[in-house]
């Protein structure tokens, strides 16, 4: 098995971010998955794009920035967006990037690949960093380190940020145990479920009785 | 909502804030990380007065955690078949 891993660091949050994407690094190594490490400065478009051409990994995990449609690289810019992710057709992407599981993680999914991302804005506390790093990379162990399959995956990770949210608010840390929870929610796996319909979208619209939609 | 659920909520967001208070005088340092934002203590207390979507982030969550363990402590209490 092969895979790509992008860490930029370039503002406070992809400090902490690209320590946590170490352990998926070690992870890797560990269990003999071949990965290729773009980090930093490598963490930009035109080395993403080469590296998925040449690697065609299986696995493309990317640590930190994102929008709703694109994966931010170290300079700021889209390293990966609408209109280059067809190159992570038949992938499985993981990611702990903000909000891309709302376009771009449907976009690719309907490439044929799989994305595990978030739905909404990624918080965290940094009295809690162990526990924070645990919940977003756990699920990266369940699926590719242990084997699961992508249901069990999510499952189990939703699981451990519920169980980590309980055990900060017992150990005081309330507002980390908040986005702990919060952070939980808005996980998805796109193909262990399918994208959430679109408002208005025209499925939408047949739902609708008969005299409405007229 | 009603009042009543306004003027709980007010409760509520008070109580968090004595909470982000005693953390900005005993952890100069915390930080919340809100995606390519950071926030100190005291910042999230100002945000909290402006900011509707994550005073309604904050209040859903601190009201969802109370329930999950007020359940875990009945599960552990009476059992999970009693939930």
């Amino acid at each position: 098995m092969k895979a790509v891993l992008c860490r930029p660091k370039f503002d406070s949050a992809t400090k902490y971010t690209f320590v946590f994407a170490a352990e998926i690094l070690q992870w890797c190594q560990q269990a003999g998955i071949e990965v290729t490490e773009l980090a930093e400065e490598d963490a930009v478009r035109p080395a993403v794009e080469t590296a998925l051409e040449r690697i065609n990994p299986d696995i493309f995990v990317f640590y930190d920035h994102g929008d709703k449609d694109a994966l931010i690289g170290q300079d700021g810019k889209a390293a990966i967006d609408l209109k280059n992710c067809d190159r992570l057709a038949g992938k499985e992407v993981f990611t702990l990037a903000c909000l891309s599981a709302k376009d771009l993680g449907p976009e690719v999914w309907r490439k044929g690949g799989t994305y595990w991302g978030y739905t909404e804005v990624v918080s965290f506390a940094t009295d809690s960093l162990p526990e924070f790093q645990e919940a977003f990379n756990c699920g990266f162990h369940y699926r590719f380190i242990e084997g699961d399959s992508r249901e069990n995956a999510l499952t189990r990770a939703k699981e451990t940020f519920t169980r980590l949210s309980v055990e900060l608010v017992g150990a005081g840390n309330t507002f980390a145990a908040i986005f702990m929870r919060e952070n939980g929610d808005n996980l998805v796996y796109l193909d262990a479920h399918k994208p959430e319909e679109k408002e208005g979208c025209l499925l939408g619209l047949l739902k609708l009785p008969l005299k409405l939609a007229r | 909502m009603s009042e009543k659920n306004l003027v709980s909520d007010k409760v509520l967001i008070t109580e968090i804030k004595k909470t982000l208070s005693k953390l900005a005088n005993n952890n100069s340092s915390w930080t919340l990380v809100l995606g390519r934002e950071t926030l100190s203590a005291t910042d999230v207390i100002q945000r909290l007065d402006k900011d509707k979507h994550l005073r309604k982030i904050v209040l859903t969550h601190y009201v969802g955690l109370a329930v999950e363990m007020e359940k875990q402590g009945r599960e552990k209490r009476f059992g999970e078949d009693n939930t």
